[in-house]
């Protein structure tokens, strides 16, 4: 990719020329959008972030090293942006088997049982229940554990993500662990091993 | 594994058969990113030239008193003795 954007980073940077900065944002909106849509809580508006995400890209694009890949520079701005974001977000301090409505139920039963295919539906209430579970977190607990579990990333791929050592992001997993354990303890005990 | 981590993957297993939901850039947006780049843009310039006008105004504003008071005119010595004897004269009278 970072070939097809040299011209539209050096147009940018060198002639602040607008058409180069229309395309680079017609580009790498997937990019960003997906990032967001995964980091972020149902119902937080993903364009107001990406809009957030775009005017930081052309705000510090004079200090990306062109012989680096963009993704990895973007991927890590864009987390940066959705960590803040969170950051203003109020908590629950658990979530209990009776906060969850009925569907909620179903479905964390539904994953318990059969978790390797999921209808659309399913899948969409998963991923809504996995949002409140992980919105028991902090911003750093929850980036990491969504990028651990829901994007699968290596540890070594978080650390270059986030600018954080290999050690580092692997302490960072296993509180953040221990602080969901915590949360879910009313959940994880109607689940018995 | 702990059951809280078995259901955390569970559902992240299920989450992820969750089809993508068609990615578009919503119409406007990127006007809207352009326009708000002008308006930063236009700021920065703003705020470069703020100061360096106030430090301009201010070498102005000395340089004036400075031409002022160099263009006032020299107490004349003639003058000056000529009121003093007129005035010692008239306190003598």
């Amino acid at each position: 990719m970072n070939e097809d954007l040299g011209p539209l980073i050096t147009a940018w940077r060198e002639h602040r020329a607008e058409a180069a900065a229309r395309e680079l944002v017609h580009v790498l909106y997937p990019q960003v959008i997906r990032i967001v849509r995964n980091h972020l809580s149902r119902g937080m508006d993903e364009e107001d972030l990406a809009q957030e995400v775009f005017r930081r890209l052309f705000d510090q694009l004079h200090r990306y090293d062109a012989k680096l890949p963009l993704e990895n520079w973007l991927s890590r701005l864009t987390l940066n942006v959705c960590r803040n974001a969170l950051r203003g977000r109020s908590r629950r301090p658990e979530l209990r088997w009776t906060d969850l409505s009925e569907t909620e139920q179903t479905t964390l039963e539904a994953a318990m049982l059969s978790p390797d295919t999921a209808t659309a539906g399913q899948a969409r209430e998963a991923r809504e229940l996995l949002d409140r579970a992980l919105s028991t977190l902090g911003p750093d607990d929850r980036l990491v554990l969504t990028l651990l579990h829901l994007e699968e990333k290596a540890v070594s791929e978080i650390a270059a993500l986030t600018g954080w050592s290999v050690t580092g992001v692997r302490v960072r997993a296993f509180r953040a662990r221990r602080r969901l354990r915590k949360a879910l303890a009313d959940l994880a005990a109607r689940f018995p091993e | 594994m702990h059951s809280t981590e078995k259901l955390i993957q569970k559902l992240a297993r299920m989450a992820r058969c969750e089809p993508e939901s068609p990615i578009t850039v919503p119409p406007g947006f990127a006007t809207r990113i352009v326009s708000g780049l002008r308006e930063g843009d236009a700021r920065d310039w703003t705020l470069w030239l703020l100061p360096r006008a106030a430090v301009v105004a201010g070498l102005i504003c000395l340089l004036a008193l400075g031409y002022r008071h160099e263009s006032k005119p020299a107490p004349n010595f003639q003058d000056f003795a000529a009121t003093y004897v007129q005035n010692e004269l008239e306190r003598g009278l």
